[in-house]
């Protein structure tokens, strides 16, 4: 199972790598990368069967999380993949603007990697 | 001939003047008068001219007018110099300008000139409207005026007593539509003559507006008055009132302009009622804005009304001595009315009364010389801590702008060290993980994926070591940038300073306005190093242009153009012996007309409240002391673009 994250901050990859080295390692899951809304869209164009999951971040320059989790929505409704919002702003209008478009869920940052892990789990069981 | 030549171009530049600098050929004519009553002329234009810029200069020459005519035995000279003086100490000692000009008044009437009386009506009318508050004995000087002038066929003269009229109307809530009567006669006359009054009778158009409940209208009118009229004193006017009605529109960016203007004006002219009510309206908009700046301007209020108070004080002491001079005075024309009486003796006895009053006035000169040399000292003392009080206040202004920028700043801060600091956190965690991985595999005996491990960790303290040293930095600037400026230049990365502020500046309007958002890039030459700066001072010009770019862009994408992208590229560029860093957007661009005023302090577009209109001008002072340059280019449509050039010192 795929898993594409989506994050301005580059180091991210070697973290998300490290964090889910086992399940990496295991096979269980399968990580890509990208960093900006804009490179999200254009790896979802060419892969767009094999990411199950999207994970990402709300503030990026240019093309925000919101709007990324927007035309994800709108353009791939059969089925939707499952958008995760991972954010610094843990407030509510943020909150509230992310779930009414759609977002599956909504997660703050510092990231517990367990509970990630875990709900990551379940959502794609 | 040449007297009335002098006389003639004299009367120009008081009437018409302003085609130069009035006060410059005056003072130069004057150099070139011989004849007495010349110097007169000019010394009273003079005078008139000071009037609103330099109350010491003014009185000086209203002074030195009427030294001159009672030396020569001018009687006009005296009658003019006299309403003169009563004119210049107005604001200062109202009780005694009135004695001055009502002396002058009688004086004017047993010489019998109506040349003479007529303007004395005119003044007397203003004065009791204004300060006495007695509208009808205003009425009265005013339609006697209106009436010698036209006697005399004195048109521009004329055009004034009619807006006096039309004044006393006004205030006494009296026939408005009577009052706009006068008020359009005097527009007609003064079209078909110079134009000189427009901005006096516009200023009277809009009271009555006012007073009609045509706000729209009378702002209209103000804004005529600032562009037609060319006296100091119709500005301050004007100011005042644009204030007060934007105070009932709610425009505090506007209040906040046109009371500093008056402040401005009304500090030079010495109009203390004037100084302490913009400085209450200032204070009074900046409460909900900055409670700094308006505390600061309530104290600068009291303090001008301790002022104020300490002049009343004084003008009831020197009245006291000139109704003691004034009975004297009294005392001494009885005596020669019953010397007249008399026979022979009163030769000897009017030479030996000649000498009493030449030596009466003698001291009486020299002893009101003394004074107003003491006065003169103490008004420049005055104006001097004007001076000072002005340059703190603009000290003060810039520090509260600091402040607010720093309030705009402190969310990208926390943004900007939120990030840095999880990496600190997860990295130092899955590298607790990763020791406890590698021991289990040392037991093993599994030497080479120990020896990865440690690698990964040792990757790991690497990346907690540079995002440690992000956040410290972030930190840094912000201290750097609330600190009082210190003015000490330092060597700074100009790049690294570029695209820290930048990333400040997106992540602080983010965390304001979560709708929004903006490309930004970076075409950063390396080339361009080390420049010796303030790096904080340099940071808050970057910032304020990168907002302002950002702002543009924003203003723009709101208007829902189609395929509209934001985008603010920050540009350096290693020049000859300059760097230049320019912020570029492609938002709507300024207008023409704007783009002149847009250095200015305290002008602004944004709506209130959102911008104090010191950024731009606080930037372009701030370059300026760096000797360097900030210029703009625009085009309206297309977008702005900010150069900011540095000088690169040679060590």
């Amino acid at each position: 199972m795929k898993i594409l994250v989506v994050d301005d901050e580059i180091d991210v990859q070697a973290l998300f790598e490290q964090r889910f080295r086992k399940e990496i390692r295991s096979g269980e899951f399968q990580f890509a990368f990208a960093f900006s809304g804009e490179q999200a869209l254009d790896y979802m164009q060419h892969n767009h069967h094999e990411a199950v999951l999207i994970l990402s971040d709300i503030n990026m320059p240019g093309m925000s999380g919101l709007e990324l989790l927007r035309e994800i929505k709108e353009k791939y409704e059969t089925p939707p993949p499952v958008v995760m919002m991972l954010t610094a702003y843990g407030d509510q209008e943020n909150h509230d603007q992310a779930m009414r478009l759609g977002a599956d869920d909504f997660l703050t940052k510092p990231v517990d990697f367990n509970l990630l892990k875990d709900k990551l789990k379940t959502k794609t069981s | 001939m040449r007297r009335i030549m002098i006389g003639f171009i004299a009367l120009l530049f008081l009437n018409k003047g302003f085609t130069q600098s009035p006060l410059d050929s005056l003072k130069n004519l004057l150099n070139h008068t011989a004849s007495d009553s010349g110097r007169i002329t000019l010394m009273l234009g003079l005078s008139s001219e000071y009037a609103a810029l330099n109350f010491d200069s003014a009185y000086y020459y209203a002074n030195k007018a009427l030294l001159i005519s009672q030396k020569t035995g001018n009687r006009k000279g005296i009658i003019r110099s006299l309403g003169a003086i009563a004119a210049r100490i107005r604001i200062t000692n109202i009780v005694k300008s009135v004695q001055l000009e009502l002396r002058a008044l009688k004086l004017a009437e047993e010489e019998k000139d109506n040349t003479i009386i007529a303007p004395i009506k005119e003044y007397l009318s203003s004065i009791y409207r204004i300060d006495l508050a007695d509208t009808i004995t205003a009425e009265k000087f005013a339609r006697e005026a209106v009436l010698l002038f036209t006697q005399l066929k004195d048109t521009v003269s004329l055009i004034r007593s009619y807006t006096m009229v039309a004044g006393a109307l006004t205030s006494s809530f009296g026939n408005l539509d009577s009052a706009d009567f006068y008020l359009n006669k005097a527009e007609e006359f003064s079209k078909k003559n110079n134009n000189y009054f427009l901005g006096l009778i516009y200023l009277y158009k809009a009271s009555v507006s006012e007073k009609k409940q045509n706000k729209a209208k009378a702002i209209q009118q103000l804004h005529f008055v600032l562009q037609m009229s060319l006296r100091y004193t119709w500005h301050t006017a004007a100011y005042n009132r644009l204030a007060q009605l934007y105070q009932e529109k709610e425009r505090i960016d506007s209040v906040i302009y046109f009371s500093r203007q008056a402040l401005l004006l009304s500090l030079q002219s010495k109009e203390y009622k004037s100084v302490i009510r913009s400085c209450e309206t200032i204070s009074n908009s900046y409460k909900s804005l900055y409670k700094d700046s308006a505390l600061y301007y309530a104290n600068l209020a009291s303090t001008f009304k301790d002022t104020l108070a300490a002049i009343n004080q004084r003008t009831a002491f020197t009245t006291f001595l000139e109704l003691d001079e004034n009975q004297r005075n009294y005392e001494l024309s009885q005596l020669k009315a019953k010397n007249k009486e008399q026979t022979r003796l009163i030769i000897i006895g009017s030479a030996v009364l000649m000498m009493a009053i030449i030596l009466f006035f003698f001291i009486k000169n020299n002893r009101k010389h003394k004074r107003m040399n003491l006065v003169l000292q103490e008004q420049k003392l005055e104006i001097s801590n004007s001076l000072k009080i002005l340059q703190s206040t603009q000290a003060q202004l810039i520090q509260s702008e600091k402040m607010a920028s720093l309030g705009e700043l402190t969310a990208g801060i926390a943004h900007e060290i939120q990030n840095p600091l999880n990496f600190v956190i997860n990295f130092s965690e899955v590298s607790q993980e990763l020791i406890d991985e590698m021991k289990v595999e040392l037991n093993k005996g599994n030497y080479t994926d120990a020896e990865q491990i440690a690698a990964d960790v040792k990757d790991n303290l690497n990346k907690i070591h540079h995002h440690g040293k992000r956040a410290d930095a972030i930190v840094k600037g912000m201290l750097q940038h609330s600190r009082t400026s210190s003015g000490k230049k330092e060597p700074t990365d100009i790049n690294a300073l570029c695209d820290e502020y930048l990333r400040l500046a997106y992540h602080g309007l983010r965390a304001k306005d979560k709708s929004f958002n903006a490309k930004f890039e970076t075409k950063l030459d390396p080339q361009v190093g080390v420049l010796d700066i303030v790096p904080q001072d340099i940071g808050r010009v970057l910032l304020n242009l990168i907002n302002n770019a950002f702002y543009a862009t924003d203003e723009r994408k709101k208007k829902g153009e189609a395929n509209y992208e934001p985008i603010v590229t920050i540009e350096t560029k290693k020049l000859k012996d300059m760097v230049s860093i320019s912020v570029k957007d492609n938002g709507m661009g300024i207008p023409e007309v704007i783009k002149e005023k847009i250095f200015q302090p305290f002008f602004t577009t944004k709506p209130t409240g959102q911008g104090t209109g010191l950024g731009l001008s606080l930037s372009y002072d701030i370059v300026k002391v760096h000797g360097g340059e900030l210029k703009v280019e625009t085009k309206e449509g297309e977008g702005t673009k900010f150069v900011v050039s540095l000088k690169i010192v040679n060590e």
